[in-house]
């Protein structure tokens, strides 16, 4: 196997503010995804608030991490994955978020989850 | 793909052990370490998805981990307690690591 | 992938020295690697991790230091680590560099730890046979 033929996911449970994990797993999709790479991003758990496109993070003197990961289009990352159950039980639909995304079930997980060669959680 | 799934947290902290094991698949492990042996207690919340884990894949708790929260005599019968050197063996094992941060 | 055998383990660490217990078993696992004859081909240190690269660090003197401890091992074996570096910069860890390019009064990171971006992490995860994170 190739090195650059790697599949590589970086998976989100963290809620956007409150700590910088969330803005350290987006630079590092980015680099990821600059570097040419087989990157793909999973949102579950409080992750998924991470994609809400209404956030004013003016208000907590914070950096806007939706605006942030609006930028994964123009990086050409475009496999963006969110657990269908996270989303449910927070009341958030697709028309939420900030960037088009791929809804999955608990069994696609599994599957997108054993593909990968490398998983990195922050 | 054998992930080897590792677990840190205490189910009765948060819900990390809980996503996990909506995830985890044979032929797949958990691993808890840290504060994540909690969850190989007899009685914890997730006991009952654990019980029927056990029946298709391993449940290892690290010793010292184990060992250090005085909680030896209260664990699951069916989890095995490792090393750090079996920690490793597993890494290399599995495909890949995951840790439910 | 290299053989079964003999990986190449790279460990990336999110919590600082004593935020968490994953400074000592991410230690403990790195030294268990080595003692079996595995290669740790790299120690990206990011988020509040960064702190393990401080040499002011200074622990009550009946606790362990596991800050030394870390950069005592990374020193002995030749272990390539590194710091994150924006990490770095935002909680006032400096290589004499930095510090001059800041105008800071002082340096204080390892010399065996070198300040780098996210490339190396990547990069890190590219030719690595495993990766583990450790965090909360």
């Amino acid at each position: 196997m190739s090195a650059t033929s790697k599949k590589i996911l970086v998976v989100n449970r963290k809620s956007p503010y409150g700590g910088l994990r969330s803005r350290e797993a987006i630079d590092t999709l980015l680099v990821a995804s600059a570097y040419g790479l087989q990157v793909s991003a999973l949102y579950l758990d409080d992750g998924v608030f991470q994609l809400i496109q209404s956030q004013q993070a003016d208000q907590i003197n914070s950096k806007n991490i939706a605006r942030m990961i609006s930028a994964f289009e123009m990086y050409d990352l475009k496999e963006v994955y969110v657990d269908a159950s996270s989303m449910g039980k927070r009341g958030i639909q697709q028309q939420d978020f900030v960037i088009p995304v791929e809804i999955l079930t608990t069994e696609q997980i599994k599957t997108l989850l054993h593909q990968q060669d490398q998983i990195l959680s922050f | 793909m054998m992930i080897l799934h590792l677990i840190n947290q205490s189910p009765f902290q948060n819900d990390n052990l809980n996503t996990c094991l909506r995830f985890i698949e044979s032929p797949d492990s958990l691993l808890l370490i840290e504060n994540g042996v909690y969850g190989a207690l007899q009685k914890n919340p997730c006991c009952d998805l654990l019980q029927s884990l056990s029946k298709t894949t391993q449940i290892y708790a690290l010793q010292p981990d184990v060992l250090a929260r005085g909680i030896h005599e209260k664990l699951l019968p069916y989890v095995k307690q490792i090393s750090y050197t079996d920690f490793v063996a597993l890494s290399v094992s599995h495909h890949a690591v995951q840790s439910w941060l | 992938m290299g053989n079964l055998l003999t990986m190449k383990f790279s460990l990336i660490i999110l919590d600082g020295p004593s935020s968490s217990q994953s400074s000592q078993t991410a230690l403990a696992f790195a030294k268990a690697a080595l003692a079996t004859g595995h290669e740790l081909f790299r120690v990206f240190f990011a988020n509040d991790g960064v702190l393990h690269g401080s040499t002011l660090s200074t622990p009550p003197q009946d606790e362990i230091n596991i800050t030394e401890d870390w950069q005592r091992f990374v020193t002995q074996h030749e272990v390539d680590t590194v710091v994150c570096v924006a990490a770095s910069l935002r909680r006032g860890l400096l290589n004499e560099q930095e510090a001059e390019r800041y105008q800071k009064p002082a340096a204080n990171l390892a010399d065996a730890i070198e300040l780098a971006g996210l490339g190396q992490l990547i990069e890190a995860t590219l030719s690595s046979d495993r990766v583990l994170t450790f965090g909360s």
